[in-house]
């Protein structure tokens, strides 16, 4: 190889490497200046022009720093043509810049230095957090561009000490925490979990571009974002609140006052100072952990006596299980927030509505669930349990019922409700636990473990008579009659006189049998009436008031009227079910129930025992003098029965024509009176001749002296219809067919000829029989004077015909006489009633 | 004669000073900042479509504003989601003769198509191979059959899909060599159907044939008039001029067809400085639209005509 060739080849391989390491340094270089600009060669020249100045440290909004992090060189690469995070600049908010720290930061320091640098004016600046020389690239846990690694928070909690998680003296909201599934959504909305979907800072913060305050992913004004993550409290207003058994959030407190303590100790609330999750949690500096806004000291008495006022006096009654009976829960972190409250009701997590501890039945009145969870029997106030008999709870408002303006409803969820579509009955109705009517004399000691006395009403002892009222406005009516024990001089029950004066009658609770009955049941009579025997007996308050010997047959079927009771009313015996009209009167099953359907007639079916007088209002209190005897127009009487009989008829709807007939004493008789010494108008109709109660006889309760016959109904008959009575113008000289002859019913004879009429035969005893004697009710209709004819009579006392005269059939044809008489019964009819014999004379 | 007097009338650079660079004068003439509904945010591109309307980019707002020639506004459509017709974080937009506007819908990695009236008509998901990829920019050939698109990083190429939005060509790798790109961004497509990219870490724009074959490159890496340090924009001036923004440094500058530094965009003598200069348009009268990302607006020039 020639020299120079020689000297060519050690040059190159000289100057190879050297151009190799020239070349790595320019691109080096320009790497670096890619965001060092203040780095270009072409600032130290003089002569070019640049096309900006140099300023390696330029005035930013946040104060002087390094070109290199101002916000035009960043966007100059993430301005969407290279990467993407112009979601940063836009509308939000971002972690604040151009301000000192604040004392609750600490920035943390390495030999003397800050780890993450303030900008020449002392202030936060993108350069505090970011650097692209701080992590090692590549680093999959950590974002690149950032000072220190942030792993699971780990850089914002370096500057940020107060806030992480459960330090000494510090409540945060704790790290590290699993993130429920269904927090996962807010992966979209820019929140970032940690390893294995911990909780960490920024599943709440982000850190640029937040869409709301205080950097957080979502809106937390009405506990969004707490409820995310904590769903099982999420109750958003007090129907979830029912459905979760969670304290309501989003609730505009309507039974509580926030205290100024809680604002002035940093409490949030919604925007429409709704009750939010922050309203008692911080979720940073914290008075417990908890994270409680209030500190104990503070809630001496509880959190929530501290709104709940109007509960405050809990706290010296019975029904402070914290203090009589030391009943704690299981929580007792949550029993120390809690105080006494804590005992009945869990915040978070309860068993049942109102947070209640205990779970309630799933079935029934939730409510009362809750009472009955300690006043049933092995439970820890089963020295007061209500008993078989108690007041209803839980079913719907009958029809009957008012309005309570005074007493609250319930839901069947246990919601307080005014509507009576909705509302029903329960326990806190009459009862008040927290603060009962301070009449009512409730007292606890909690010294010993002296049990409570007083009934927790809301309406207290001296207002008691309106307790009942409040909703049995329909039983008013009661008040001052002589079922008014109370105000009756003749005295009260002795059990139950402080319910007033329905509590004569009925015990609310531990009733001694149906209807809540308060008085000794008579067991020996059917149920149907045997609570109005209870004092309507020999002995007992009523006894001047009894049904005597002969009266109304009772717990016998509504049928032998004619009548068919069916649950969709009453029907005629063989009518069509569709044609069934509303129950004008109350019948009752064998337990003596009041129900649809049920076809027994007892005292009740004609007695209202809360109204004197059927004319009157049912909501107004008896107004005339009590002591007055009563008549058939009134006597706690669900109908007058006089003067046409009116309920007389509503069952025994065939014997109505009587009104105004000659048999209706008020035409032909009105000064007469009956064996009672009632006169038609005090008795009615029907009650000349027979009286309901206290009857001379069985048959047909007969309120007349029976007169002379053959037999029993004859006598009837000729109680009035002879000589010296008031029908002796029409007393038969010949009253009666001979005894001897027996003829058959109108059902056996109907078998042979379904064409005959009726022709009833009687035995001696005046009973209707199959085969028996004519008497006089074989031809004759007391009750409708003209045959055929089922009309009242003309008012008028007339002289009654063939045609009338109270006969059942218009001729003699179809009469049983014609079966042996022939054409000769005519006369042998008119010789009965003398008026063939005169006739011939 | 008439070249004479054209000549006379073009815009021509003026020597501000030694020092200073020549600046080609132009006049603002107006600023489009914003629809009723609201003002512009951040935005990136415009592109001039049929009745010289200006369709702009409102990538804050997730739609596209679109003015009439005179400035004055004519409605908007788009709106934030991944649904028919909506648009996510967009970036460019072009227009192609039949009055077809194309938007890169970058967050939703999808080309939307709207007609002229903002109707929504259909979409190209860009996807290449079996990747998605993020698109920056889109353009159409001049015979409107080919729809370019600019792929960001990691793929940094151009995707050529025909009309049926099909795949037809990849145009380019990562890299630093002629005809490979790092971080490729807006496009333009020439009288001559060549393709100008952005090249943006690359500090150029590279011209291609229609076949995507490197031709030359326009700019280089610097601080001085003729380099770039950020380029963003690019639009091809009637003449042939090429226009580039630099989105960091805040110019305009103006290359011949030739691609040598012409000069700076001027303004009363002074270099016009923008904030966050990105995409550019310009309109059959030589009127340039620069959108100012950073300041929400679109800044509007016309060439200052010497006598």
């Amino acid at each position: 190889m020639p020299w120079g060739a020689q000297l060519l080849l050690m040059l190159l391989i000289y100057w190879l490497p050297m151009d190799n390491h020239a070349a790595r340094v320019v691109a080096e270089k320009r790497e670096c200046a890619t965001c060092h600009i203040a780095w270009m060669a072409e600032f130290k020249r003089t002569d070019v022009f640049t096309l900006i100045p140099h300023d390696p440290r330029p005035v930013e909004k946040t104060g002087r720093q390094d070109v290199v992090s101002t916000e035009r060189m960043c966007f100059s690469c993430h301005d969407g043509f290279v990467l993407d995070s112009r979601f940063l600049w836009q509308e939000g908010h971002s972690h604040p810049v151009g301000m000192k720290p604040s004392d609750k930061v600490e920035i943390p320091t390495e030999d003397g230095k800050n780890i993450f640098p303030l900008n020449d004016a002392g202030n936060v600046y993108c350069g505090t957090c970011h650097s692209a020389h701080g992590i090692e690239w590549g680093d999959k846990l950590s974002p690149v561009f950032l000072r220190a690694k942030n792993v699971d928070s780990s850089l914002c909690v370096r500057c940020h000490t107060d806030r992480k998680g459960e330090t000494e003296g510090q409540h945060n909201h704790p790290l590290m925490k699993d993130v429920p599934e269904a927090a996962k959504g807010l992966l979209k909305v820019g929140s970032k979990f940690g390893r294995e979907n911990k909780m960490i800072c920024q599943s709440c913060h982000k850190i640029h571009g937040a869409k709301e305050k205080k950097l957080l992913v979502a809106n937390n004004d009405r506990s969004q974002l707490c409820s995310t993550c904590h769903a099982d409290k999420n109750s958003d207003g007090t129907k979830k609140s029912d459905r979760h058994f969670s304290h309501p959030v989003n609730v505009i407190p309507n039974i509580a006052t926030i205290p100024s303590q809680f604002t002035e100790e940093g409490a949030k609330f919604g925007p429409n100072r709704e009750i939010i999750c922050e309203t008692c949690h911080q979720v940073h500096h914290a008075t417990s952990d908890k994270l409680m806004t209030l500190d104990r000291e503070t809630l001496k008495d509880g959190i929530c006596i501290t709104c709940h006022d109007a509960k405050r006096g809990i706290l010296t009654n019975g029904h402070n299980m914290f203090e009589t009976r030391k009943q704690v829960m299981a929580d007792s972190e949550s029993s120390t927030i809690l105080g006494t409250c804590g005992a009945c009701h869990k915040i978070h997590g309860g068993q049942g509505p109102r947070m209640w501890t205990k779970k309630p039945g799933a079935q029934g009145d939730r409510i009362a669930g809750l009472c009955l969870s300690c006043h049933s029997k092995g439970h820890l106030a089963e020295d007061f349990t209500v008993g078989d008999y108690s007041h209803p709870v839980g079913a719907p408002l009958p029809k009957r019922v008012s309005k309570p303006e005074q007493l609250p409803l319930f839901t069947p969820s246990g919601k307080r409700t005014s509507s009576t579509k909705y509302g029903r009955v329960s326990c806190p109705t009459c009862h008040e636990i927290h603060n009962p009517s301070p009449t009512e004399g409730v007292t606890a000691s909690f010294g010993g473990n002296k049990k409570s006395t007083g009934k927790y009403l809301r309406i207290g002892e001296q207002d008691r008579r309106i307790l009942c009222k409040a909703c049995h406005q329909d039983k008013w009516s009661v008040s001052n009659t002589k079922h008014d024990i109370e105000n009756n001089r003749d005295g009260g029950n002795t059990t139950s006189s402080s319910l007033g004066v329905c509590g004569n009658c009925h015990l609310v609770h531990n009733g001694l049998g149906p209807r809540m009955w308060a008085r000794d049941n008579v067991s020996d009579q059917p149920a149907t009436s045997a609570l109005c025997l209870s004092c309507h007996k020999k002995g007992a308050l009523a006894e001047d008031k009894t049904t005597g010997e002969h009266s109304h047959p009772i717990a016998i079927s509504i049928e032998n009227t004619g009548i068919r009771a069916t649950k969709g009313g009453w029907i005629d015996r063989d009518g069509d079910d569709k044609k069934a009209v509303p129950p004008p009167l109350p019948l009752y099953d064998e337990k003596g129930s009041k129900q649809k359907g049920g076809s027994l007639v007892g005292c009740g079916t004609c007695h209202d025992p809360h109204r004197w007088d059927s004319a009157s209002s049912s909501s107004s209190p008896l107004t005339v003098n009590r002591d007055e005897e009563g008549d058939s127009s009134n006597s706690f009487l669900r109908a007058a029965a006089s003067p046409d009989g009116q309920l007389c008829t509503i069952c025994h709807r065939s014997k109505s024509t009587i009104r105004a007939t000659d048999h209706d004493m008020a035409v032909t008789a009105p000064e007469t009176s009956n064996a009672l010494r009632a006169t038609p108008e005090q008795s009615g109709v029907c009650g000349q001749c027979h009286a309901v109660h206290n009857a001379n006889q069985d048959l047909a309760l007969w309120a007349r002296l029976p007169g002379p016959g053959q037999d029993a109904a004859e006598m009837l008959c000729r109680s009035c219809h002879r000589e010296g009575e008031v029908a002796q113008a029409k007393a038969p000289k010949q009253a009666h067919h001979p005894s001897y002859v027996r003829a058959w019913s109108n059902e056996l004879r109907m078998s042979l000829d379904p064409t005959l009429e009726n022709i009833p035969m009687f035995s001696n005893s005046g009973r209707q029989t199959d085969i028996g004697q004519i008497s006089c009710p074989t031809c004759h209709n007391a009750h409708q004077w003209r045959a055929r004819k089922a009309e009242p009579g003309s008012g008028k006392n007339e002289e009654g015909d063939v045609l009338s005269s109270f006969l059942r059939l218009p001729s003699t044809e179809g009469f049983i006489c014609a079966d042996c008489h022939g054409l000769d019964s005519i006369f042998r009819y008119k010789y009965f009633h003398g008026t063939a014999r005169d006739m011939l004379r | 004669m008439i070249y004479a007097l054209l000549i006379l009338f073009l815009p021509l650079p003026l020597m501000a000073s030694e020092e200073s660079p020549p600046l080609v004068e132009y006049q603002k003439i107006m600023e489009l900042t914003g629809a009723p509904e609201g003002a512009m945010i951040m935005p990136t591109d415009i592109a001039i479509g049929k009745q010289q309307r200006v369709y702009i980019v409102d990538s804050g707002n997730h739609r596209v504003v679109v003015y009439a020639e005179n400035g004055s506004f004519l409605f908007a459509f788009g709106s934030q989601g991944s649904g028919r017709g909506q648009l996510d974080s967009p970036v460019g937009i072009t227009t192609s003769s039949d009055g077809r506007v194309l938007v890169s819908d970058r967050g939703n990695k999808r080309i939307q198509i709207y007609d002229a009236d903002g109707t929504f008509l259909r979409t190209i998901p860009t996807i290449a191979g079996k990747s998605s990829v993020i698109p920056v920019d889109v353009a159409v050939d001049r015979g409107g059959k080919r729809i370019l698109v600019s792929a960001s990083g990691p793929h940094h190429r151009i995707l050529v899909f025909n009309n049926n939005g099909k795949v037809i060509g990849v145009w380019g790798k990562p890299g630093n060599n002629q005809g490979e790109f790092r971080y490729p961004a807006t496009l333009a497509v020439s009288q001559e159907n060549e393709t100008y990219v952005v090249d943006v870490f690359n500090t150029r724009v590279q011209v291609l044939d229609r076949k995507g074959k490197f031709l030359v490159s326009v700019g280089s890496w610097g601080i001085t008039p003729g380099h770039l340090f950020r380029p963003k924009g690019v639009a091809i001036e009637n003449g042939g001029q090429i226009l580039v923004s630099d989105s960091y440094l805040g110019v305009v500058q103006i290359y011949n067809s030739d691609t040598r530094f012409h000069a700076v965009l001027g303004e009363n003598g002074e270099i016009a400085r923008f904030e966050t200069p990105a995409g550019i348009a310009i309109d059959k009268r030589d009127r340039v639209y620069i959108a100012e990302v950073m300041a929400n607006r679109v800044t509007v020039f016309q060439p200052v005509q010497t006598p």
